[in-house]
Formats: C-alpha cells, structure tokens, sequence
C-alpha cells in the first residue's frame, strides 16, 4: 500500500453517531447540578458529571462548608437589611425607577452564537450572534426585530389585537414585556440572594410560585444589576429546578414614549405553532419551473447525499392574509427523500427539501429566515436544519434532516453552473 | 432566533449549553478527523471527540473567546486529550457509559471496509513519523493535515507561535530523510490561512 504523508485519509464520523453523541453531549452537559440564584448562570464550578466519586475529606470539607455558610448568613444579615434600609427605596423600587414610566416597553435580548456562516468556496465556517429588541405598546402592539451578525434578518409587526396568540411560546415575554413594571409594583417578586452576572454584581428577585396543574411551582427568578438596576438575566425554576433553556440575557430594557409610528404597517410572522414553512404543494416539473422562472431554477444532480430526488413542486408559502394561500408565488420546491403514502414529500428522516425564489421580498416576508449571501449558506440547527444561500439570482431555502444534509445541498446549489 | 425556529428540543437547553452543542455541530467533524489522524483507530476517535467537547464544557469558563477562536481552542483541548489518553477516558469512564446504544445497527457492509482501509493507511503514516518529537508530530498534524496557519497551531498548543514555525521546518527537515515523501512535498509556503485562523 502506497501512502502520503502529507494527505492521510480524512474519514467522516458516520451521521447517526454525530446524531446520537451530539444528543448525548447536551444530556451529559445539562446534568449539571441546579444552580443557586446567587450563582452566576453557567458557572458554579464542575458539575456532577466531572466530580471526584470519593469525596475529598468528608469531615473536613463538611465543617468548611459549616463555616461558609455561617459566613455567608452573616454577610447576608448584615448586607440585606443594609440594601432595603440604605434609602428610602427597596430594590424593588429602584427596579421599577429604573426602566422609567412610558407607555411603550423596549427590551434588548442577546441569544449567543446560535447559527452557522459556512463559506461554500471555502468551507471556513463561522457562528453567527442571533439576537432580538422588541417594543411593545399594550395599545399599539408589538414590534419584533430579529438580528443575525449585528445584521437585522426579519422584522415584524403584530397588532395588540395579535399580542397573545403570536407570541405565547416565550415565556419571559409574560413577566418581561408585558408584565414586569406590574408585577414588581404588585409586590410579586423578592430578594433572595446575590450574584455576577458576566462579572456585574447582581441582586436575585423571585417572583412568587405560582402552581400550576401541570408542571407543579413555577418561579421566576431576574438578576437586577447593582449598578443600574435593570434585568441582566431572567430565567425559570419549576419545582426548586431551573427549567432548562429558561435562561435570556437581558442587553436592556427601559420604557419610552408611545410611537405610533414605529407600529405602523403591520406584517404578520408566521404563528410559532405553525411547523415550518415547508409543506407539500402543487407538483409540477422542472421543464414548467423553468417556463415560470426568471432567472431559470439552479436544478443540481438528482441524487445529493445518497438522496434522490423524488418530487418537484411550487413553492408551498403563506401569502397575505398569513393565514391564507391567496396567491401563489413564483418559484420551484425540489424535494430528495421519501415520499409518503400519499406520493407528497414525507419531511421525516433524510430528506433535502430546496425551495427557490426568483424575489427575496417573497422569502423575507413569510418565513422566519430571511439573511442570505452569495455562496454561502446560513444554517440553523434549532428544531429544524434550515439553510439560506443566494445563488445565481436566486434566493434559496434548505430544509433537512440534518446538518449535513442541508450543507451537502448548499453545496450542490453553489457547484451547479447554468 | 428566528420565530419559526424557536421551538423544539434543542430549545429546552440553557443557553450555555446550546452555544456548547453549536461548537459540536460546527466543528466535531473536524476533532473527529484529527483525534482520528493521531491514533488510527476510528471507534476511539469517536469517544475522544466526545470526551473533547466535555472536556471543553468543563473547561469553557477557563476562556474568553471570539467564536472565530473557538476552533483552534478545541483543537488544543483535542491534543491534551490525546495527550493524556489514558487519564481522559478514565475520567469519563462514568459519562461514556451512559452514551445509549444506537436504536438501530448500521449497515457496514461498505463503510467496514473504508473504515478498515483508513485506518491501516493511517496506522502506516503514524509509523512513519515516529521519528518526529511528539511536538513535531503535533505541529506537522495541525499545519499540515488540519491546514491551520502556525498562528493558530501556537494557539491550540499553548506555545509561541516562533516555536510552531521551528518545530514545522524541523519536521520537514526530518521527513526529508524519509525520501520521496520528504520536504518538497510539505508546502513551504503557509498553510491556509482562511482556516482554523485567529481573529
């Protein structure tokens, strides 16, 4: 056998164990023991998983840890009485000075790198920081902007009208958006503890439980700066546990002036219970999509990563009113994988679905990914693995079964010419 | 995060542990392709990538970095782990044990044998450069095979970017004795820049 030095074999792991130890990692990871609120989020030393099974000195490390937390009751009698008594204002009061008294609310989150930049020529690959500022007025509605990269990706405004059924699967929206002012000047939350949060000395409010049928007490728990008093972090704790991915990072949150202006034009997202924007639509083929199409559709091979393609459609989007087909729009759905009983794309397992659209405003307006580049693919491995490029015109939606599946088409569309 | 996006079982995980499942996504390919490239054993190079990324959990307080940097930092976790291999899967004897078995056996009918394949070629390159220092072994892998520039190749083993360079040059002067597969085939020139580089 002849061998390079210089140019080993390069073997892929197989998808099924990246699958399977990825889901393995996040359970490992996540079995870290529940933080107290005086904790800053993340920190707290090693979890149980990276713990010595003998524990070093059981009665020494048991008197320190008598004599820590006497220090720390000491420290805390003497701090706490100091912070409510040190002025006339509570800290519950300076955190409601602190966002200020307008009409409207405006809070900045920061999501972390949460998406994937993968320079199809190159192949470098970067994480994207995704992040969100809302405003919302209880007259006038929401107005949500999403960013990518410092980039704005997606902007939508929902009329108060809309406020509940658009937005109820953020929890913290309840207790930051729409309810925080009221609910620390109803008395619901209280001091607990103190904290860093990325090094600022905080203070840890919990509201009070409230039990619920289903999932047992739930509490909230916000991180006030000491130096402004505004949330730094929010999180929730059901049962005594912090409710895993509970945890937003505050940038800010103040209140404004009404500005009717901002909530003008409305423009519906898609419902968050909606399940992707992908779903089957009207077969049709190649040689019709590229009768419709200008510029004609990217068609790359019929097989991509071991998948073959096995239907060809129109592009199955939500047009205005965003809860009707009313028009259809210009463009081409090439699926790869399954079909289901019915001859429709399956959407489960392995399966490339790639949807192409000669206008950007078409994909910007209706779907929750909306940054594209040229020759590069944009991926996020959220629920679903979605990936945004723009290629020979064109604008592209990926949607897979998994990440590699979706890069594999990204790069199919890239390498295809004419 | 886009709305559509927002829900689903990654979304339960806190945010830290998110941001630590986007590294493994975007770059346990590429740990997996070096632990594999060090030891020749596929099997092994999938628990050592495991083991990287908890180790790089446990340690991820230990640094501040740009997302950019991540990669080199991962492969300098990697090569501690190869390091100590031994001492690293004791550690996460407990951790790896609770890994579930697969819901369905693969079909290795043809990935056996590529897999086989791979790992005698690799096993016959790693004999080859036994001859190198285990820092000469280590510059070579990641400027050569993994295409880091020396920059970040210091990075990822913690030692003066000069030391990299000198340690590269003396693994071309070495493997220019092994002939034919010597130094005119090491490129000269840097590495790609464009990737595992610092900000």
């Amino acid at each position: 056998m002849s061998i390079d030095l210089l140019d080993p074999p390069a073997p892929t792991m197989p998808e099924r164990e990246l699958t399977r130890r990825r889901a393995h990692l996040l359970r490992e990871i996540e079995h870290a023991p529940t933080r107290r609120p005086h904790e800053a989020p993340g920190g707290g030393g090693p979890s149980a998983l990276f713990r010595r099974k003998v524990p070093l000195g059981g009665v020494g490390r048991r008197a320190a840890l008598g004599v820590v937390v006497a220090a720390l009751i000491a420290v805390l009698a003497v701090v706490v009485p100091q912070r409510f008594g040190r002025s006339q204002m509570t800290l519950v009061d300076q955190a409601i000075a602190a966002i200020g008294s307008g009409p409207t609310i405006h809070v900045v989150l920061d999501e972390g790198p949460g998406v994937q930049l993968v320079d199809l020529r190159t192949g470098k690959t970067r994480l994207l920081q995704s992040g969100a500022e809302v405003w919302s007025d209880p007259k006038l509605g929401t107005v949500w902007v999403s960013t990518l990269d410092g980039k704005r990706t997606q902007r939508f405004v929902v009329p108060a009208s809309q406020n509940a059924p658009v937005f109820p699967v953020f929890a913290w929206w309840r207790t930051l958006v729409t309810g925080y002012r009221a609910q620390l000047q109803s008395g619901a939350y209280h001091l607990v503890g103190t904290g860093q949060i990325a090094g600022q000395p905080v203070d840890w409010i919990d509201s009070k439980p409230v039990t619920t049928g289903a999932s047992g007490k739930e509490v909230t728990e916000i991180a006030i700066s000491r130096a402004t008093y505004k949330p730094l972090y929010w999180r929730e704790r059901i049962n005594g546990t912090i409710k895993p991915g509970s945890g937003v990072r505050l940038i800010n949150i103040e209140t404004l002036p009404r500005q009717p202006a901002l909530f003008a034009h409305p423009t519906l997202p898609f419902g968050p219970g909606l399940a992707g924007f992908a779903g089957s639509g009207v077969a049709t083929t190649l040689r019709d999509a590229r009768a419709a199409m200008n510029p004609d559709p990217v068609v790359p091979p019929a097989q991509i990563a071991s998948l073959r393609r096995t239907w060809v459609g129109l592009p199955n989007y939500l047009t205005p009113p965003y809860n009707s087909y009313k028009d259809q729009i210009s463009g081409v759905a090439l699926y790869y994988g399954h079909l289901d009983q019915y001859g429709d794309p399956a959407y489960q397992g392995s399966y490339i679905s790639i949807t192409e659209f000669p206008h950007r405003n078409a994909v910007v307006t209706f779907n929750g990914v909306s940054l594209f580049r040229q020759d590069a693919a944009i991926i996020t491995n959220h629920l679903y693995h979605i990936a945004t490029m723009k290629t020979q015109g064109l604008y592209v939606i990926i949607q897979a079964g998994s990440h590699a599946e979706a890069l594999a088409a990204a790069r199919a569309l890239a390498h295809q010419r004419g | 995060m886009a709305l559509l996006t927002a829900v689903g079982p990654d979304s339960e995980a806190s945010p830290d542990a998110l941001a630590h499942v986007r590294l493994w996504d975007a770059y346990a390919g590429a740990i997996y392709r070096y632990c594999f490239r060090r030891i020749a054993d596929a099997a092994l190079a999938e628990d050592l990538t495991s083991i990287v990324f908890l180790e790089a959990w446990r340690r991820r307080r230990d640094v501040s970095l740009a997302p950019e940097a991540s990669l080199p930092w991962l492969y300098g976790v990697a090569t501690n782990v190869l390091r100590n291999q031994r001492r690293s899967q004791r550690r996460y004897q407990a951790a790896l044990a609770r890994l579930p078995r697969p819901l369905e056996e693969p079909d290795f009918a043809d990935g056996l044998t590529d897999r086989l394949d791979d790992e005698q070629q690799m096993r016959l390159i790693l004999d080859q450069l036994r001859m190198l220092s285990r820092l000469e072994q280590e510059v070579l892998s990641l400027c050569v095979w993994e295409g880091l520039t020396p920059r970040a190749a210091a990075t990822a083993l913690a030692v003066p970017e000069a030391t990299v360079r000198t340690r590269l040059h003396r693994a071309r002067e070495h493997l220019r004795t092994l002939g034919e597969s010597g130094a005119d085939a090491i490129p000269a020139r840097q590495p790609d820049a464009t990737q595992g580089d610092l900000p």
